[in-house]
């Protein structure tokens, strides 16, 4: 029985260990999803020249990735909310796919993301694309951050809760 | 009318709560910084004045032109520099502020201070007695230009010819260079044009007459608002492939039309038929129609339904010819 206890604690603790590692290899998953959609975005801003709600529902409607969800989720508030402002949408929507609850994002991830959304679309296309240019900067800066952090703070916790587990295993026996 | 619920939620809700036939006949909403809000319909001016407020202000103006343009700026910057909006159901809304220029030419309106919602819509028959007047004895279509002043209702006319010439058989490919003929919002068309009518949406005249000529063989190319001087061009290589003309342009008389660009043209005996439009005693009356050389054309001869039978009946003869 003391036997079972342990191993069930040790298989404890690693889970847990692997649960939050897991959330800094989310982190730049997210990041890199959300890079390859703002893609997307410029592209179909740049060729077609259609509305960002048109853009928005094109390159989120296979609702794949949380940056597909993001996307079809400001689309969805634009049309479901026309007399509502633009920020507030995205912001909302960023809260919802990215924020606490679903622990993806770092808050200067959010941050960044949220900021985007204040100067997306407003001018000609000739002066957006240094804006994406300078978000796709930062967004690569942030994916390096997350992968350092995946690399150290993910192996640290991982093999901390295993620790933990297990000396408490000793203990018990 | 899915513009409402882009204004201000009082706004909107005042519009929505308008007496019937002041919606029914709503031509124009004007929106001016530090100023009424007024409507037009039925010849009429109301001021519209809400719970909340009987002006906007400047930024309240720019944000419903964001909300207007879907906060998509880029994807409307030639419209804007030209000083219009066109959103969804074909409305067109002139914008008025700051020009920005660059090298002579206005790139785009910034510090936008006024705004003119102007309501376009579909209104099915009103052409139904003037079509035989385009047709010559053998059903053929003659070529037509609707000479008109401004809010007196050529494009709604010109729109449901289209639809009238579409349905009696007639191939017809449409230039709507401002996306207003036939309303298309992401590839859906928001009026009835008929069920042989191929539309080159947003695209310029010139290119578009030539691209329609060459790729879709329409027996007629229809347009709003023809003359500048690449137009004709275009116009020229469409005749000499033997398609018609169906088009609109600025005026009030035959001395305007010959004073335009199209002038030579009408001279030559370009146009075979000639309609000049009114607002007196209300918008859309047919205040003449004449041949090319202006000789008046009395209303009346065959209706509608007849000369779609005699279409109907020599398409059926050259189908028998085909396979037989």
């Amino acid at each position: 029985m003391k036997i079972v206890l342990c191993l069930m604690m040790i298989l404890s603790g690693m889970a847990a260990g692997y649960l939050k590692s897991r959330s800094y290899e989310n982190r730049v998953l997210n990041l890199r999803d959300l890079a390859m959609c703002l893609n997307r975005v410029e592209s179909e801003m740049g060729y077609r020249r259609d509305s960002l709600l048109l853009v928005f529902r094109r390159v989120g409607k296979r609702n794949e990735n949380s940056a597909e969800r993001f996307f079809f989720a400001v689309s969805e508030g634009m049309e479901e909310n026309p007399g509502a402002d633009f920020e507030d949408i995205w912001r909302d929507a960023a809260g919802f796919i990215y924020g606490e609850n679903t622990a993806s994002f770092s808050p200067s991830d959010m941050e960044l993301l949220t900021g985007f959304g204040k100067v997306l679309g407003k001018t000609d296309f000739e002066y957006q694309k240094p804006f994406f240019s300078e978000m796709h900067r930062l967004l690569r800066e942030h994916i390096e951050e997350a992968e350092i952090e995946r690399g150290s703070k993910g192996k640290v916790y991982q093999g901390l809760y295993i620790a933990v587990s297990a000396a408490g295993a000793i203990i018990l026996f | 009318m899915n513009w409402i619920s882009k204004l201000p939620s009082d706004i909107s809700l005042a519009m929505r709560r308008l007496p019937c036939e002041i919606l029914k006949d709503l031509e124009e909403v004007r929106l001016t910084e530090g100023r009424p809000m007024l409507l037009y319909s039925g010849g009429k001016e109301y001021e519209l004045i809400t719970e909340k407020r009987r002006i906007l202000t400047q930024a309240e103006i720019e944000q419903i032109c964001n909300r207007l343009s879907d906060y998509s700026a880029y994807s409307c910057q030639e419209d804007l520099a030209a000083g219009f909006l066109t959103i969804e159901g074909g409305h067109r809304v002139g914008v008025c502020g700051r020009a920005v220029t660059e090298h002579g030419q206005v790139k785009s309106i910034k510090e936008i201070s006024s705004l003119n919602i102007r309501i376009c819509r579909e209104w099915r028959g009103i052409s139904d007695k003037l079509v035989p007047l385009l047709l010559d004895e053998n059903g053929a279509f003659l070529h037509t230009v609707i000479v008109s002043p401004p809010k007196c209702g050529k494009t709604t006319l010109l729109r449901d010819f289209i639809r009238n010439l579409s349905d009696l058989g007639f191939r017809v490919g449409v230039v709507d260079e401002r996306s207003e003929i036939a309303g298309i919002t992401a590839g859906i068309r928001g009026f009835d044009l008929g069920m042989r009518t191929d539309v080159l949406d947003r695209c310029p005249k010139s290119a578009g007459i030539l691209m329609l000529v060459r790729a879709m063989a329409p027996d007629i190319v229809a347009t709003d608002e023809i003359g500048k001087e690449e137009d004709l061009d275009a116009v020229k290589t469409a005749l000499c492939a033997g398609t018609g003309l169906l088009t609109t342009i600025h005026g009030t008389s035959r001395q305007d039309l010959l004073r335009s660009s199209m002038g030579d043209f009408v001279r030559k005996g370009g146009f075979q038929r000639i309609l000049y439009l009114s607002s007196r005693p209300k918008i859309g009356t047919v205040a003449a129609i004449t041949d090319g050389e202006g000789r008046s054309l009395q209303e009346g001869g065959s209706t509608y339904k007849e000369v779609r039978n005699v279409i109907y009946s020599a398409s059926a003869s050259v189908l028998r010819g085909k396979t037989g």
